[in-house]
C-alpha cells in the first residue's frame, strides 16, 4: 500500500516536470497563420537577388532561457520584435527551460517553413550543428561562437576589445584617484581580451593611471561567485579604486554590489545592468546580440543573407557603451569622437585573440 | 599598491562565516556518525529560500526564518533516507548537491523568470559592536559586521557547551563512536543522529542566508561555489570540535583574503595561493589519522 502511494506520487512528480519541460510559445504574432503557411515554403533561403516580400518571412527565435532575464534572452527579444515592428516580417520566439529542447524548437520552425531560425548562445552550438544541415533551405544564424564550416549558418561574435576600451576611457574620465579596478572570471583569453582593451583605454586618458586586475577563480565557479567578486572589489577599492569594471558573469554581480555599498562607479557588462544599482552604473559595456539579428534579418530582406562569420563591433552598433546620467556633454563627445577614431583605425585596439 | 592587514582581516571574517557556520553545525551529524556531504547543496536551496523569502516579504528576518526552515527541510531529507532508511551517507550527500544545483535555477526561473540571478532584495542589517571598535585599526572590521557573523560566535559557544557539558552531546558522541554500546546503554541513537543532522540543517540554512542576504543582496546561480566542501574540510581541521572548526575556518578565511589581497602585487601565481588551504588540509587529516593509527592498539 505504501509502495503505491509512493509510486502514484512519483508519477505525478514525472508528469508535473514533463510538463513544466514543454516549449512554452512566446508570440505568434501574425493574424492569419493559414495564409502564412502557403506562401513559405516555396522560397529557398538564398533566393536570388530580388526582392523579398517580408511580410511573408518568417522568423523564429530559439530563446537559452525564459524571458525576463534582463539578460541575452531579453536582448534577443528586442532585437526580433524591432525586426517585426521595422521591417514587417513575420517572428516567433520559443522560451526552452532545458537545453535538450533546442534542437527540438528549431526543428519545429523549420517544419512549420520559417526562412530564418536565429539561436542566441554559444551553447546552442550542438543543436545547431544537428539542424542546419538537415535544411538547407533554411537560413541559420547564432550569436557568440564561431561556426563557418556550414553553408546556411552565419556567426557573429563581438570585439569586446572596443567597447572595454571605451569603457576604459570613461573609468579613466570619471575617476578622481587614478586607480580603476578590473574583475576577470577567470584567466582565459575572452576575458583578457576585455583587460586589454580596458587597460588601453585607462592609458589612452591617463597615462599615469593605474588597472588594479583581479580575476575571481580557476575553474567552473568562477563565472557563479558573487561573494568572492565582492571581496575582491573591496580590496580594489580599499586600494583606491573608484571606478570598477567587471567581466565575470554572475559573479560580475558582487562588484556591482560592493561599488554600491562603497559609493563608488560601476561599468556593468554585455546587458545595461544599471537597474542593479541605479546610483552607481555609471555605463555598461554591451555586446548588442539585438543588433546581429537585425543585421541578419536586413541581409535576408535584401536579398543576400549572410553567411560565414561576422565581427560585431563599433562601425556596426554590435558593441557600444549605455549612455547615463552620469554622462556630461564633454563625456558624449568624446566617446563620440573615440569610436569614430576605432571605427576608422586611427585607434587600434588589442585583440589578444588575434595570433 | 600597499596591502592593508585591516582590509584582509575585515576579508576573513567575510570569507570565513559561511564555513564556519556550516562547519560547526555539520559537525554534529559527523560526530553522531553519519556524514553529510550535501552541506553545499543545503546551502544553495537556503540561499535561494532565504532570497526568496526576503523579496516576497521584503523583509530580510522573514527571509532568514525561509533559509533556516529550507536547511531544516533539507537535511531532515537526508536524515530520514540516511538513518531510517539507511542508504549510503556519501550517495544521499551527493544526490543533494546535485539535485539542488539544478533544483535551485529551475526554482529561480520560477520564481523569478530569470535562470542567473534574483532581483536585488534587502539585507540583513550590518552592525557595530562597542568597545571592539574602539580597538586601534579594528574599526573597519568592527563598526560594520554582519549579525550572522556574530551570530556564528554564538553558535560556537553554544555547541561548544552542547556538545561537551550536556547529556545530549555525550549521546551525541557515543552514539558516534559505537553506536551498539550506545543503544544498549540505553542512548535513543537514531533521535539523536536526527536532531544531529538537523542541527547541521539548521545551521547550512544559516550559512547559505549570508550568502545571499547578508554579504550580497541576491541570489546567484551556484552562488555557494564549493563553499559547503570547505566547510567538511573545516571539520576535519578543526578536529570535530566546534572552537576547532571556527578556527579553521578563520584560516581558510585568511587565505582566501590574502590570496584575494596577493592577486597582482606578488609574483606568486594565485593558483598557488588558492590551493594552500587544501595541501594543508591533507596534512592535517594524514597527521592526524598517523597519530591516531599509532595509539589504536591493532
Amino acid at each position: 500500500m505504501k509502495k503505491n502511494v509512493f509510486l502514484a506520487l512519483l508519477m505525478v512528480a514525472i508528469l508535473l516536470f514533463a510538463y513544466a519541460c514543454a516549449p512554452a510559445t512566446v508570440e505568434s504574432t501574425t493574424p492569419d497563420d493559414t495564409q502564412s503557411a502557403e506562401a513559405v515554403s516555396e522560397e529557398p533561403a538564398d533566393a536570388a537577388a530580388d526582392e523579398i516580400a517580408a511580410a511573408d518571412v518568417k522568423v523564429g527565435l530559439v530563446l537559452t532561457g525564459t524571458l525576463g532575464d534582463q539578460s541575452v534572452n531579453d536582448q534577443a527579444y528586442a532585437g526580433l520584435m524591432y525586426c517585426e515592428e521595422n521591417y514587417g516580417v513575420q517572428v516567433k520566439a520559443v522560451e526552452c527551460t532545458d537545453a535538450s529542447m533546442y534542437a527540438e524548437a528549431a526543428q519545429k520552425f523549420c517544419e512549420e517553413g520559417y526562412n530564418l531560425v536565429v539561436f542566441n548562445a554559444f551553447s546552442q552550438e550542438e543543436a545547431l550543428r544537428t539542424v542546419a544541415p538537415a535544411y538547407p533551405d533554411v537560413a541559420f544564424m547564432i550569436l557568440d561562437t564561431v561556426v563557418d564550416d556550414i553553408a546556411n549558418v552565419a556567426c557573429f561574435t563581438y570585439a569586446t576589445q572596443e567597447v572595454s576600451f571605451l569603457a576604459g576611457v570613461l573609468a579613466a574620465r570619471k575617476s578622481t584617484t587614478g586607480v580603476i579596478g578590473f574583475i576577470g572570471g577567470m584567466e582565459i583569453p575572452t576575458i583578457q581580451k576585455y583587460q586589454k582593451g580596458f587597460e588601453e583605454g585607462v592609458a589612452y586618458v591617463n597615462a599615469e593611471g593605474t588597472v588594479i586586475a583581479k580575476y575571481v577563480g580557476n575553474d567552473g565557479n568562477a563565472w557563479n561567485d558573487p561573494a568572492t567578486a565582492k571581496s575582491l572589489t573591496l580590496d580594489e577599492i580599499a586600494n583606491g579604486a573608484d571606478v570598477c569594471f567587471h567581466a565575470a558573469g554572475g559573479s560580475g554581480l558582487g562588484l556591482i554590489e560592493a561599488c554600491n555599498e562603497k559609493g563608488v562607479y560601476s561599468i556593468g557588462v554585455n546587458i545595461d545592468q544599471s537597474h542593479l544599482a541605479p546610483d552607481t552604473v555609471l555605463t555598461s559595456a554591451l555586446t548588442r546580440g539585438d543588433v546581429a539579428i537585425q543585421i541578419f534579418v536586413k541581409s535576408y530582406l535584401d536579398g543576400a543573407v549572410l553567411t560565414g562569420h561576422t565581427t560585431l563591433n563599433c562601425a556596426n552598433d554590435g558593441v557600444g557603451l549605455v549612455e547615463s546620467s552620469f554622462f556630461t556633454d564633454d563625456d558624449k563627445a568624446i566617446i563620440a569622437d573615440i569610436t569614430a577614431k576605432i571605427i576608422s583605425g586611427e585607434i587600434k585596439v588589442t585583440n589578444v585573440m588575434d595570433y | 599598491m600597499t596591502i592593508s592587514i585591516t582590509s584582509i582581516l575585515a576579508r576573513m571574517f567575510a570569507s570565513a562565516t559561511p564555513i564556519a557556520l556550516a562547519g560547526i553545525g555539520g559537525l554534529f551529524g559527523e560526530r553522531s556518525g553519519i556524514s553529510n556531504i550535501g552541506l553545499e547543496g543545503t546551502m544553495l536551496l537556503s540561499a535561494l529560500a532565504a532570497a526568496v523569502g526576503t523579496h516576497f516579504s521584503n523583509d530580510p528576518w522573514i527571509g532568514l526564518t525561509c533559509g533556516m526552515v529550507c536547511g531544516l527541510l533539507v537535511s531532515l531529507l537526508h536524515a530520514f533516507l540516511s538513518i531510517t532508511v539507511k542508504v549510503d551517507q556519501i550517495v544521499i550527500g551527493l544526490v543533494i548537491n546535485i539535485f539542488s544545483a539544478n533544483a535551485s535555477v529551475y526554482l529561480l526561473s520560477v520564481f523569478f523568470r530569470n535562470k542567473g540571478a534574483s532581483p536585488t532584495i534587502t539585507k540583513l542589517p550590518y552592525v557595530s559592536i562597542p568597545f571592539l571598535r574602539d580597538i586601534p585599526g579594528m574599526s573597519e572590521i568592527f563598526s560594520n559586521i554582519s549579525v550572522l557573523t556574530i551570530l556564528a560566535v554564538v553558535i560556537m559557544l553554544i555547541a561548544q557547551f552542547l556538545l561537551y557539558q550536556t547529556r545530549f552531546g555525550l549521546h551525541v558522541i557515543s552514539a558516534g563512536q559505537n553506536a551498539k554500546a550506545a543503544f544498549v546503554m540505553g542512548v535513543k541513537v537514531k533521535r539523536t543522529q536526527y536532531l544531529s543532522v538537523l542541527i547541521g540543517g539548521l545551521c547550512c540554512g544559516l550559512a547559505g542566508s549570508y550568502l545571499s542576504i547578508s554579504y550580497l543582496n541576491m541570489f546567484v546561480k551556484n552562488m555557494v561555489s564549493g563553499r559547503g566542501f570547505i566547510a567538511i574540510a573545516a571539520i576535519l581541521i578543526g578536529r570535530y570540535n566546534p572552537v576547532g572548526v571556527m578556527l579553521a575556518s578563520l584560516f581558510f578565511g585568511l587565505a582566501d583574503a590574502s590570496q584575494i589581497a596577493l592577486q597582482g602585487t606578488v609574483s606568486i601565481p594565485n593558483e598557488f595561493v588558492q590551493s594552500i588551504p587544501y595541501v594543508l588540509t591533507i596534512l592535517v587529516v594524514t597527521v592526524n589519522e598517523w597519530r591516531t593509527r599509532k595509539l589504536s592498539p591493532v
